[in-house]
């Protein structure tokens, strides 16, 4: 008669529990998820993004995407990756999860700075 | 990893970082929510209706708390944790906001097979709110998730948001057709506001993390409007209160208007950053407060007399 009355109070609790202990291990524990972020690029070197510094795009910057697993980038960087060099590369313990994005007209990226295709980069 | 772009927030949450809005949207309409479901709670404990309200009030304000986190913290660990409460806590507003009309209607509790349902539709979002299902990665530049976040997943917990919308109509217009005139209109007032809060609600905050996330809009600012939705609900549930007496607390209508007052004038310390507009708000809030006080105690003076 009180699992009936309580029905959704002895099975939600348990269930939220497990949610946030599972989610508790994965994000902050064991960083199980990947990260993206913008790089500085050159676009005499490389088919560069453009961003807007600026509501009103009256500045511009040059940048490519790296996505990366973020264990892989807490031990190569630690929690701050502005001056790390390693966030800004793959290095061989990244494996095939990291993965550096060039801007690409052929993919539908709009804007690309001083554009080269693939194959002369 | 800490998002390199963005201010260390200062007490939990405040930061230059967000829009000027942001604080005015979710501070006081949190504040209101969570006194109104306290208020009616501790007026009358036992029962479960005033229970369901404290239950669906606090839900809304821990959404609310978390998203001003989400605002302002600046690390992927603790935002990418607290990213997928917001899924979880919405389909438990859909779901208890239900179980609230049906005892506000039935005046007793669902059946098991009713409660088995409830049960059935929350619990794949339990189970798949921390995996990939529903979010893969953060965006340490933009400072969010958006662009990780599963659509799969997000169409299933606004798809509860709509069934609990249908649900609470069926309810309301099938037991308004039998009701007796007086209870007709608390089934209007009460059928308005809830509706209207889960509308803009589900609506709202879908959109905005939904445009934000395929790069339409460059973050779900848009979502503080669907905030509003509450306060609506919340004056409804005052009427509710004082008139017609729903929750079994005697309050008249002259306090509530009067915390009502006192309420919104305190929101717009959330917006204002001007000294001058700093005193005129305090000297305001404390002149209403005042006149409120003497309000209160004179009509409590003629309703003794009148007892008497």
């Amino acid at each position: 008669m009180k699992f009936k009355e309580h029905f959704l109070l002895y099975t939600l609790i348990p269930l939220s529990i497990l949610f946030v202990a599972a989610s508790y291990v994965r994000f902050i524990v064991t960083y199980d998820y990947m990260v993206t972020y913008e790089a500085d690029c050159n676009p005499d070197e490389q088919s560069c993004f453009i961003g807007c510094l600026d509501d009103e795009c009256t500045e511009e910057y040059y940048y490519y995407n790296i996505t990366k697993e973020a264990s892989n980038l807490n031990k190569q960087c630690g929690k701050d990756i502005t001056d790390c060099e390693n966030a800004y590369i793959c290095l061989e313990d990244d494996q095939d999860s990291c993965v550096i994005t060039y801007c690409q007209p052929e993919l539908g990226d709009l804007e690309c700075a001083h554009y080269k295709s693939l194959d002369t980069i | 990893m800490i998002c390199y772009l963005f201010h260390e927030p200062s007490y939990l949450f405040f930061t230059p970082d967000v829009p000027e809005l942001l604080y005015y949207s979710h501070i006081p309409v949190a504040i209101l929510s969570l006194f109104v479901g306290l208020f009616i709670f501790f007026n009358a404990r036992k029962i479960l209706l005033n229970k369901l309200l404290l239950f669906i009030s606090f839900l809304f304000s821990s959404w609310i708390f978390l998203n001003l986190i989400a605002w302002t913290n600046i690390h992927s660990d603790y935002l990418l944790f607290i990213w997928p409460f917001f899924g979880v806590i919405s389909a438990f507003i859909s779901i208890f906001s239900i179980y609230f009309i049906y005892v506000f209607l039935e005046e007793k509790e669902p059946s098991l097979k009713i409660k088995v349902s409830f049960f059935i539709l929350l619990a794949p979002v339990l189970i798949f709110a921390p995996t990939n299902l529903n979010l893969s990665g953060f965006n340490l530049t933009n400072c969010d998730a958006f662009g990780f976040e599963g659509l799969l997943f997000k169409f299933y917990y606004i798809l509860i948001g709509i069934i609990g919308m249908v649900w609470i109509a069926f309810l309301l217009f099938t037991h308004y057709r039998n009701a007796k005139t007086d209870f007709k209109k608390q089934i209007l007032l009460m059928g308005v506001g809830m509706e209207s809060f889960l509308f803009f609600f589900f609506t709202i905050t879908f959109l905005a993390s939904y445009l934000a996330g395929i790069g339409f809009f460059k973050d779900s600012r848009m979502e503080m409007y669907g905030l509003f939705g509450m306060a609506v609900f919340m004056v409804f549930i005052a009427i509710l209160m004082t008139k017609f007496k729903t929750f079994s607390v005697g309050l008249i209508a002259s306090n509530g208007l009067v915390i009502a007052l006192i309420v919104l004038i305190s929101s717009q310390y959330t917006f204002i950053s001007s000294k001058v507009g700093i005193t005129l708000t305090s000297i305001t809030l404390v002149l209403t407060s005042l006149t409120g006080i003497v309000l209160i105690r004179s009509e409590k003076r003629s309703l003794q007399r009148k007892a008497n």
